[in-house]
């Protein structure tokens, strides 16, 4: 006889634990193998536990009343063979009820993870299956076409005579970037790499009174005029990029330019609507010291908390000399913005190829202002703050560039 | 031990038979217990498992008059049939433990469980669903006059159904070769007879179709055996007929469960109806075996019903790849799996 | 042995005769079973005079017994026999549902490809004939939604003829509905021609335009309806399924590719029907090449009445088709 240690058995998939009705057999008695020895409660249902091999209870451990978790100790057994009771598996449906994903072709077995890819443009657009098909192989944004068919559908004829224009966008170009209120050229670091190494020319200009440009600013008109003066020397045609001021003064210099401008991309563009956060604006210009600066750029990005000490203290310093004060004024006042960016798009947006990328969780400036840009203007919400180009900077190159960037 | 009906088939009344018969009963009584410990084992594929304990001389005693060309089909509470019919109890068990080796490749179980070689046309999880083909069975075995005849098993329960007098009506109408075999266990799942059934004489509904219709008690095998023998050799002279078989299910509707709804005294009356105790009281009364000879029969079925476990949990689970196997014929293209649809539509290429 | 060609003019309700005489005398396990298919010869006349051809063992009259009338054809199709059930109207198809779908349609799955159950109902649905709400129905979707069981709705008297003799050698169950608006439908058959496979879909019209998919009758308000798009310059592929299941996608999937414009026309109600699931189909695997959205024209989600102007009203008609594809190049 060897010792055994008979535990409550699973009596069917759902069962967890079971309610001790009754034993059949006393302790010292034996019994054989398909006698009844015990009856369980579960499931609603009573049901006898017949004995797997020859054998003597030695000790009751469970009570008519217990209620014991399934792999509890219920009693102490003397076997003839502990082999008999081996049950064939700890849960007993676990084999038929199957985690083994069911796969029948051999093809999907090694199952590669699929690069997960979420169009964030699109998706309110109407358009036939046919048409966004042909969009998508062309690399046209369905954003820039003007629908024909139903209730201004888009259709297939509608897309192929975009093609012309949107395949300039596709080879090396040249790109103009413009920062926003108080940053510099080096928050286009990411992007200008990433457009240089697909061959594009990039270029990325401190705007007035700020960054590495000293020239002394107190009104927004001088950041257009100063950016017009450095647009010059660029090669036509050309791109620009704008981010939030800067995104205004982009409008404005495309709108002088005229045909010399191939496309127009706004990024949290600026003077849309009336609120903004004068909180940032009126604490980034007012920041003294690297304590000053860290919740305020915590408010434009949460990637701002990667930023180095060095690089931290020489923003704080820069800012600490107050030279936007004045500037600052001119862009928000107590009851909101003073710049207006719609009614220069308006003029242009059936010339130029216009896009908006707003980051859906924008502090600065509410992303819901983008349903007031004009109609022809595509507008891409992505999953940021106010700085897109830093929050997904891949999805940012590639609604401007109109290609798919590594990291 | 390779005991099948076909070896109780020996002349009516004969000592042999008389142990026969035992062996049959002792058998199915066994395999079923066997059942209840494969569960008890976690390795019965599912919870759907019937027994017919107190009911072996049904299945024992109807299936002595069978021949081997017969047809038949069964309820859900048919283990003991089939087994009587020369079943192999290990493929048996497979099947109940949903492995590739049982009767239906794992996929029937012991409710859909079938052996076109043994006539089984089929068990049926649908109450009265596998009667009206013993009308076609018997159409068939007609029309290639080849001497057999039908049978349909069911159960008490199933004379509720409607179904069961459109066959009835047929097989009497066009005097077929058949044999409607109803085991009345007292129970339809939880509900006694007499609270289903205004005149639970079953057989009196028989005979107003005109078939040839008897109630007998199950506690002796051989007074079965002996009905049943008149109703097959009827049905195979073209009168087909009706049978009932008294019994009381030991049991619970399933597995082992005990049964509230049952009155304990009813339930220890019921119990003392043991038609395998009275073969083998039988047995010893005429002298053909002792206790000691009988004890070591009983080991020796024992041990043939324990290697059925061991042989099926030894066993292959099915494949995969059969799920899509035998919806239609072998000739004809599987359907196409849902993922593999998916997979197809939405591949970039 | 030299087989000749000849085509030979008849109706829809001969031809199916024509197939089950040819069947039985080729085969003699094929038996008939119904109710009045014998003395009577069918309710619609198609087994006029099988009895006195082939006996009544074979042609056997039953009693209204549905569901003991399906269930013996399943006992004895796994005896051996060729089972023949003719159900009077679909309509009663309820009443043998469990015998088709728990046991005819799995017995071959559930006992592990032990046996098959050839046998064919054939029955007849559809409006056209006054007949009310419980004998104008199309419930083949009740057949398509039970795996297992095989459904083929012939529109042509060729596929009448041909289809049945198919069906009767198939070797998993059939159901074989045939449309009361079609009996008197005359045409030809080729009784000696190799017949399109068992399951193929048949192009009955090509057009650049647009492709209709149907069966059954609606196969001809489809090409009535056609005609007159051609007139306005309109173009349709017209594909009879033929078979429900197996349903030939491959046929169908280049003309949807080409002309980027589906409709599905059935009798059978909108919802959960066998528009549903072809237009499903469709977008699934013809998405990228769709100008408009497929429709369905299906019969309405009511009960079909006695009324003929409003049993007309709740099926689709060969105007209805017509309007439907104008409007989808609008």
């Amino acid at each position: 006889m060897k010792q055994l240690i008979l535990k409550m058995p699973r009596l069917g998939e759902t069962m967890e634990q079971g309610t001790m009705v009754d034993w059949l057999v006393d302790t010292g008695e034996s019994f054989k193998r398909g006698d009844p020895i015990l009856e369980l409660e579960t499931d609603k249902t009573i049901v006898e536990f017949s004995a797997l091999g020859n054998g003597i209870i030695s000790e009751i451990l469970a009570q008519p009343g217990d209620i014991v978790d399934v792999g509890d100790p219920i009693a102490q057994l003397d076997v003839e063979n502990t082999g008999d009771w081996d049950v064939g598996g700890e849960n007993p449906q676990d084999n038929s009820e199957s985690d083994v994903p069911i796969v029948p072709d051999a093809q999907s077995e090694t199952v590669k993870k699929p690069d997960i890819i979420k169009p964030t443009e699109g998706a309110q657009i109407r358009a036939t299956p046919a048409a966004r098909r042909l969009a998508r192989q062309m690399g046209v944004a369905l954003k820039t076409l003007t629908g024909s068919g139903r209730n201004g559908r888009i259709e297939i004829e509608d897309v192929t005579a975009q093609k012309p224009q949107q395949e300039s966008l596709n080879g090396p170009a040249t790109y103009l970037l413009i920062h926003g209120f108080a940053g510099d050229s080096s928050t286009w670091a990411q992007l200008e790499a990433t457009l240089k190494r697909a061959g594009h020319s990039v270029y990325t200009p401190d705007l007035a009174g700020h960054g590495a440009n000293r020239t002394q600013v107190n009104d927004p008109e001088e950041l257009v005029d100063g950016m017009l003066e450095f647009a010059k020397n660029i090669p036509r045609p050309f791109h620009i990029v704008g981010h939030s001021l800067g995104a205004w003064v982009a409008t404005r210099v495309a709108a002088a330019l005229g045909d010399d401008v191939a496309s127009l991309r706004l990024i949290a563009p600026i003077g849309a609507g009336d609120e903004i956060s004068t909180d940032f604006i009126n604490g980034i210009v007012r920041v003294t010291n690297t304590a000053d600066l860290i919740p305020l750029l915590g408010m434009l990005s949460p990637k701002a908390d990667t930023l180095s000490k060095e690089l931290l203290s020489e923003m704080a310093k820069e800012l600490s000399n107050g030279r936007l004060i004045e500037l600052a004024g001119k862009l928000a006042h107590s009851n909101g913005q003073r710049i207006d960016i719609l009614q220069p798009l308006a003029k242009i947006s059936k010339d130029i190829l216009i896009s908006a990328i707003v980051g859906k969780d924008d502090l600065i400036i509410p992303p819901t202002h983008a349903f007031n840009l004009p109609p022809r203007v595509g507008v891409h919400f992505v999953a940021a703050g106010h700085m897109p180009h830093w929050d997904t900077p891949n999805d940012v190159a590639r609604l401007i560039a109109g290609k798919a960037y590594e990291a | 031990m390779n005991s099948t009906a076909f070896d109780a088939s020996i002349s009516s009344g004969s000592n042999s038979r008389h142990v026969e018969l035992y062996k049959i009963m002792r058998r199915i009584r066994t395999f079923e217990e066997r059942v209840g410990e494969l569960f008890a084992r976690a390795q019965s594929a599912g919870s759907m498992l019937h027994l017919s304990i107190g009911e072996e001389s049904a299945a024992a005693g109807f299936c002595a008059a069978m021949e081997p060309m017969d047809k038949f089909t069964t309820h859900h509470r048919g283990h003991g049939i089939f087994l009587a019919r020369g079943a192999d109890p290990k493929k048996m068990m497979a099947e109940i433990g949903g492995k590739e080796a049982g009767y239906c490749r794992g996929k029937g179980g012991s409710m859909h469980i079938a052996d076109m070689g043994l006539g089984h046309l089929g068990a049926n999880a649908i109450v009265g669903g596998g009667i009206p083909a013993i009308v076609g069975a018997g159409l068939a075995a007609r029309h290639k006059q080849d001497g057999s005849i039908a049978v349909a098993f069911f159960g008490d329960g199933a004379t509720g159904q409607g179904v069961l007098y459109e066959a009835m009506n047929m097989a009497a109408l066009w005097k077929l070769p058949v044999v409607f075999c109803c085991i009345n266990n007292q129970y339809g799942m939880g509900t006694r007879i007499d609270q289903a059934t205004a005149n639970p004489a079953l057989h009196e509904r028989a005979a107003a179709f005109g078939l040839k219709a008897e109630t007998v008690d199950g506690l002796d095998v051989e007074v079965v055996a002996q009905a049943a023998q008149e109703f097959c050799d009827a049905a195979r002279a073209g009168n087909p007929g009706f049978l009932a078989i008294d019994c009381y299910r030991f049991y619970g509707h399933a597995r082992k469960d005990k049964s509230p709804y049952r009155d304990p005294v009813e339930e220890a009356e019921g119990r003392k109806k043991d038609p395998v105790l009275f073969s083998r009281n039988q047995i010893i009364k005429l002298g053909l075996f002792d206790e000691t000879e009988l004890d070591a029969l009983d080991d020796e079925i024992a041990e043939e019903m324990d290697a059925t476990i061991d042989f099926t949990i030894a066993q292959a689970e099915p494949p995969l790849m059969s799920l899509f196997r035998d919806v239609y014929a072998p000739s004809e293209p599987e359907p196409e799996a849902v993922r593999t649809r998916i997979n197809r539509i939405l591949a970039n290429d | 042995m030299i087989e000749e060609n000849i085509m030979i003019e008849m109706t829809y309700r001969d031809a199916l005769r024509q197939a089950l005489v040819d069947q039985m005398s080729q085969d003699s396990n094929v038996i008939i079973l119904g109710e009045e298919v014998g003395r009577y010869g069918g309710a619609y006349g198609v087994t006029k005079n099988l009895i006195k051809e082939f006996g009544e063992e074979r042609v056997i009259d039953t009693p209204i017994s549905e569901a003991g009338i399906v269930g013996a054809a399943v006992g004895a199709a796994m005896s051996g026999l060729r089972p023949v059930v003719e159900l009077m109207y679909v309509d009663f198809i309820g009443m043998t549902m469990d015998q088709l779908a728990n046991q005819a349609a799995k017995i071959r799955y559930m006992f592990g490809g032990q046996i098959g159950v050839p046998m064919v109902v054939r029955t007849q649905g559809g409006t056209g004939r006054s007949a009310g709400a419980q004998h104008s129905q199309s419930l083949e979707a009740f057949i398509m939604h039970t795996p297992g069981l095989r459904l083929a709705m012939p529109a042509t008297v060729n596929d009448a003829y041909h289809l049945l003799r198919q069906a009767m050698a198939q070797p998993d169950p059939v159901i074989f509905i045939e449309h009361k608006g079609l009996y008197t439908l005359k045409g030809e058959v080729d009784l000696n021609a190799t017949p399109l496979p068992w399951g193929k879909a048949a192009v009955l019209r090509q057009g650049d335009d647009l492709v209709i998919v149907t069966y059954s009758r609606q196969v001809h308000y489809a090409l009535e309806a056609a005609k007159k798009l051609a007139e306005n310059g309109i173009e349709a592929t017209i594909i009879d399924l033929r078979t429900l299941n197996p349903i030939d996608f491959e046929t169908i999937r280049p003309h949807v590719e080409r002309s980027g414009r589906a409709m599905v026309v059935t009798e059978s109600v909108l919802t959960c029907g066998v528009a549903a699931e072809l237009a499903a189909r469709i977008s699934e695997e013809c998405f990228d090449f769709l100008h408009e959205p497929i429709v369905r024209v299906a019969g309405e989600d009511i009960p079909i009445s006695v009324s003929p102007i409003l049993e007309k009203g709740s099926v689709p008609n060969p105007q209805m088709i017509e309007e439907t594809a104008l409007k989808m190049f609008s």
